[in-house]
């Protein structure tokens, strides 16, 4: 006969588990990065850099909670985490390319203007650690999202999974 | 009762021709989308008078490739859940997994460059302005290229 045995993950991370929980650390981790831009576009860098830092270690957090499927490879997933890895890559696609699009589009038509030298002079100024925080935050954005999307949309764990392991 | 109207992009694959539907002939088609437009573009740029005008016809060379190459592949980069069968679907998913990875090596290539040559000519707007389709076209470039031949009956 098969005996249950305890869940060998102590409790906060199994709270991760929760879909509530881990859409809740998605949207601060949103929330920061958004604040980490606003603060950079306002010249205060340090602080910019406190809170891009802040996301990037709650997208960890959201890494763990996921076990990782967003970056996992074919052979250590099963089916249905590849469906849901490729379909987190694809509504991350979009929301991207709509970004670097603008991005593209922006800087085509500032070098083709009078404007160009309003780009390059904030290219040379890359040194600066506002223009660093917009790099990172938009590394963090690259590197996250997948992962962001697979956190928002896994369901909860089934009950069984969740409170008894089973041995045999 | 009416049927449900047939999309545009999969009349596409009725006027694509056979040829096209062979894998070397999609990655050829992708190739030829970049390569055409930038080498008529820098030529005419050489040439600097009316006679540049020569390589205007040149511009239609990547938009027949583009409709081509969604033709040849079906149109299953682009197409919704409704339209395709579940071994498509996974496809489709896959080839946007692959077409995100290409995105991020294009972003953290285009900073290197705007890291360690600030000095942009001022005609570096045509490279962007090529690039800037890719992030829409992308995952059927992707499909063009990874998809194998098609199956002899078919």
């Amino acid at each position: 006969m098969t005996q249950p045995i305890k869940n060998p993950f102590p409790a906060p991370i199994r709270l991760l588990g929760i879909q509530k929980n881990r859409r809740a650390i998605t949207v601060l981790s949103m929330v920061f990065l958004l604040i980490a831009i606003v603060l950079a576009g306002s010249s205060q860098g340090t602080w910019a850099l406190a809170a891009v830092i802040i996301s990037m270690v709650l997208g960890i957090v959201l890494h763990f909670a996921t076990r990782n499927i967003a970056n996992a490879m074919n052979i250590i997933t099963d089916e249905r985490e590849r469906s849901l890895r490729d379909h987190a890559h694809r509504i991350a696609y979009w929301v991207l390319s709509g970004i670097l699009g603008g991005i593209f589009g922006l800087v085509a038509g500032f070098i083709s203007t009078r404007e160009a030298e309003k780009v390059l002079v904030l290219v040379k100024d890359l040194h600066r650690l506002e223009i660093q925080v917009l790099l990172l935050s938009f590394t963090a954005v690259f590197l996250g999202l997948p992962t962001a999307i697979i956190a928002w949309l896994e369901p909860d764990p089934l009950e069984d999974e969740e409170t008894q392991f089973t041995r045999g | 009762m009416t049927m449900p109207q047939e999309p545009l992009n999969f009349k596409l694959s009725r006027v694509t021709p056979k040829w096209a539907f062979k894998q070397s002939a999609r990655r050829f088609l992708v190739i030829a989308f970049f390569l055409v437009p930038f080498v008529a573009g820098t030529a005419a740029g050489y040439i600097n008078s009316l006679w540049s005008l020569l390589f205007a016809p040149f511009a239609i060379v990547p938009i027949v490739c583009f409709l081509w190459l969604v033709g040849a592949t079906g149109a299953g980069a682009d197409s919704p859940d409704e339209y395709l069968d579940e071994r498509e679907i996974a496809v489709r998913n896959e080839v946007y997994l692959n077409a995100f990875r290409i995105l991020g090596a294009v972003i953290a290539f285009g900073f290197a460059v705007f890291t360690f040559f600030p000095d942009l000519p001022v005609g570096a707007n045509n490279v962007f302005a090529t690039l800037f389709p890719l992030a829409i076209l992308l995952p059927t470039f992707t499909l063009a290229w990874t998809q194998p031949d098609p199956l002899e009956e078919a």
